[in-house]
């Protein structure tokens, strides 16, 4: 039963019941003054009855201190409604909707991180699906004109790839450019049987017209027709296999061979897949972020060679007419053919722009080097078969250098400052010319990344403690009913700028420091050199949020709580029984007043943070030269193309060094 | 004695003023200090203070802050001037010195003839 302290207390507080930490404040502040009055009552020899009657009588009439009291706190409980208003439609709401948006956006960022890792170490990509999501939003930022949508992806409204493609053909029909990419999907097409040998030949014809002088087009046709016309057959002799070469259509042959030859005499060959590459490349805005970046990853590995593939088996093709010849004591048609393979081989050097480019024409060359030098022996023409390997041994030795010196190189020189994806690039392909300058932004945009996921985490966390104390305050105000319900408490200004100053702003900015102008932490090498002190740095910070924004929050909870009288348990041990205990109005009074803690963190993590790492991701990507897509110089990457150029150089060098024309040989110099 | 209300309502908020400017104090204790030094002649109602340090808080003119009562230990609430506070309390001693003197010049001179 309430005495009478209580029942006057409440009347008089009865006009502030729309805000109860008020109520309960002045309240608590009434109780106060008639307890010190009751007291010297007391002291004055008087009965408790009496002395807590003239206490009462003292404060006066409760009708009218009611009155007083509202209009004292009117204008303090508008304000805090509207505070409460806030905290309540705007400011958790727009936490949790950031948080989740966030969450989504984490989650698309990590398969982008997969896409690229599998990217750049060649293993199999995770599948497309997020490729194409990534490219919808990524393209949607571009906002590319149609002409330069169609030149970048082709017309992506039509059905087929092979049809996306023509419409870039289509939007300039005189453009070689646009008809080798043409072209190749076609023959895809043509590989896979979706088109008729003869309609691709006469695609090729129609090619070949625009740009008569390009060799590209016979030693298409070339490479098709003979593989239509011949096929490789297994047969087991003994221990050994046998790979020979069966002849099904001799017309056929004939004619790839005579369209090899048409090739072989022409000034140039050029497939264009590096120029239709920057092209679209320079079409496109630089990169801010990794998802730009998969995006033109997707389209540099989206230019097509199928045409590599029968560059090879031509080759092979040519090595058997060869031996055919030089077996049948045609050695003049013998020799012919054995140049015309290094020709072939030179040309395909001079039109690489990849790694692939290069390793096929190494390829080509080794079957000159071994099997047509082989078989040039084996016929008696030991001078040919001398001069042919001293030209091969030469084209050929610059692959095999590189190919030591990547099986033979130092990985310390890479290993501890390279980024991630720099390594599984440098492994592959070596690091030959690398500095420690174009190392740095990806070792940088690692630690930017580790930074983002530890961010992520912690909104996450925060999203979680939000919903759990949500839970725990609905869960107290079922049981103890509107009237003794948990009630928010939120800090002053100031006390609200310290809690958020200290738990998010102070460590985030320290952190800040510490790792971006100290010379302590170990940014000058790689994360995954030291992967562990860097999870130690980031988990630090990230508790150190956690726990301070919980511990700041809640010491200034419990003061209030002691201040309104609100029973509190002495010891921390009582959150592990939420669900049972006796100090519930306290419980679901701190769960429910951390709740704008954990929304303003989540807000200052994800509308502060987030953007200041994002802005250092697209500032590292834009001066990353290694890996960045903008910055690739019309390869895959720069540091392939710079091994790419310096291969290419060299291996024409050695091609062209030995003079065929004063061996008496017909071959074209080209 | 008895004041006139009119009279009394205007030196309140200046008179709690001065006192929280010495020192924090709780509101009780403002009763009883207001009573002392008026020797009785200002006995307050006591419910009267509460809502006008409430408006002074609210104006911004004093601040609030629980601590705990040393002799009991139990919580109470002080009060304590502050900076807008002291620069409204000088105004107001100032505009209370001059119409005082100027009251006083009026009412205490001799009778007019």
């Amino acid at each position: 039963m309430n005495s009478p302290r209580d029942a006057y207390i409440a009347e008089v507080t009865a006009g502030l019941k729309g805000d109860p930490e008020l109520r309960r404040d002045v309240g608590a502040e009434l109780a106060s003054h008639l307890d010190a009055a009751f007291d010297e009552a007391r002291a004055g020899g008087r009965t408790e009855e009496e002395s807590m009657d003239a206490a009462l009588k003292a404060l006066g009439n409760p009708v009218t201190l009611a009155g007083d009291l509202v209009d004292a706190n009117r204008g303090r409980m508008r304000l805090r409604t509207v505070l409460r208003v806030a905290v309540g439609a705007l400011l958790v709401p727009a936490a949790v909707v950031l948080a989740l948006w966030m969450t989504r956006a984490a989650a698309e960022r990590a398969q982008i991180i997969m896409v690229l890792t599998s990217a750049f170490s060649g293993s199999a990509s995770p599948g497309f699906f997020s490729y194409e999501k990534t490219e919808q939003k990524v393209v949607s930022r571009w906002r590319l004109g149609p002409r330069e949508r169609i030149v970048v992806f082709g017309d992506r409204t039509k059905s087929t790839r092979t049809e996306q493609q023509k419409a870039l053909c289509d939007l300039d029909p005189s453009n070689r450019i646009f008809r080798a990419n043409y072209i190749r999907y076609l023959l895809t097409d043509c590989d896979a049987k979706r088109m008729d040998t003869e309609e691709f030949l006469a695609e090729l014809g129609a090619a070949e017209e625009l740009d008569p002088d390009n060799a590209y087009y016979n030693y298409l046709a070339a490479g098709v027709m003979a593989g239509k016309a011949t096929e490789w057959v297994v047969s087991d002799e003994g221990t050994n296999s046998i790979t020979s070469l069966l002849i099904r259509d001799t017309n056929l042959l004939d004619r790839a061979m005579d369209e090899f030859q048409r090739g072989v005499a022409k000034p140039f060959c050029k497939a264009y897949a590096s120029d239709l590459l920057a092209l679209r490349r320079s079409l496109l805005p630089s990169s801010e972020n990794m998802g730009d970046e998969v995006v033109k990853i997707g389209l540099t590995a989206g230019v097509l060679l199928p045409h590599l593939s029968h560059y090879r088996n031509l080759a092979r093709v040519l090595r058997e007419r060869m031996s055919a010849s030089a077996q049948a004591g045609h050695k003049v048609e013998a020799t012919q053919e054995s140049l015309r393979l290094v020709q072939f081989a030179e040309d395909l050097v001079s039109d690489a722009w990849s790694l692939i480019d290069i390793l096929v024409a190494q390829a080509i060359i080794g079957i000159a080097e071994k099997q047509v030098v082989t078989i040039l022996d084996q016929a008696g023409m030991h001078e040919e078969a001398a001069d042919l390997r001293v030209r091969a041994e030469a084209a050929a030795a610059p692959v095999k250098t590189w190919r030591e010196s990547v099986k033979n190189s130092d990985p310390s020189v890479w290993e501890g400052k390279a980024g991630v994806l720099a390594a599984l690039l440098l492994s592959s392909i070596g690091s030959e010319g690398i500095t420690d300058a174009e190392l740095e932004p990806g070792r940088r945009l690692d630690r930017i990344m580790g930074e983002q996921a530890l961010l992520m985490n912690l909104i996450l966390v925060f999203l979680t403690l939000i919903l759990v104390a949500g839970l725990l305050a609905l869960r107290w105000r079922r049981v103890k009913g509107s009237e003794s319900a948990p009630f928010l408490i939120l800090p002053g200004a100031g006390e609200a700028a310290l809690i958020v100053s200290v738990s998010v702003v102070l460590p985030v900015a320290l952190y800040g420091l510490y790792s971006r102008f100290s010379g302590l932490s170990g940014r000058e090498f790689a994360v995954t050199s030291n992967l562990p002190r860097f999870i130690v740095e980031l988990g630090s910070l990230g508790l150190f949020i956690l726990v301070f924004s919980i511990r700041l929050s809640l010491r200034h909870v419990k003061r209030r709580c002691v201040a309104l009288g609100v029973p509190v348990p002495s010891s921390a041990w009582a959150w592990l029984a939420v669900w049972r205990s006796d100090h519930g109005l306290y419980l679901g009074t701190a769960a429910r007043s951390l709740i704008p803690t954990f929304a303003a963190a989540i807000l200052l993590l994800a509308g502060a943070v987030q953007p200041w790492l994002a802005h250092e991701e697209t500032r590292w990507m834009r001066v990353d030269h290694l890996l960045s897509q903008d910055n690739a110089i019309g390869g895959f990457t720069s540091v392939e193309t710079r091994l790419v150029n310096r291969l290419k150089s060299e291996m024409l060098e050695a091609l062209r060094r030995a003079d065929p024309e004063a061996k008496g040989s017909d071959a074209t110099n080209k | 004695m008895e004041f006139d209300s009119e009279l009394m309502r205007g030196v309140v908020e200046p008179i709690v003023l001065r006192l929280v400017a010495g020192r924090a104090m709780y509101g009780y204790e403002i009763i009883k200090v207001v009573n002392e030094q008026t020797k009785g002649a200002f006995a307050w109602k006591e419910g009267t203070l509460y809502p006008c340090l409430h408006r002074l808080e609210a104006d911004g003119l004093v601040s609030s802050e629980w601590r705990d009562a040393a002799e009991t230990g139990k919580q109470r609430k002080y009060y304590s001037i502050t900076r807008k506070g002291t620069a409204l309390l000088k105004a107001k001693t100032s505009e209370w010195t001059a119409f005082a003197g100027a009251v006083n010049a009026v009412l205490l001179a001799g009778a007019p003839a």
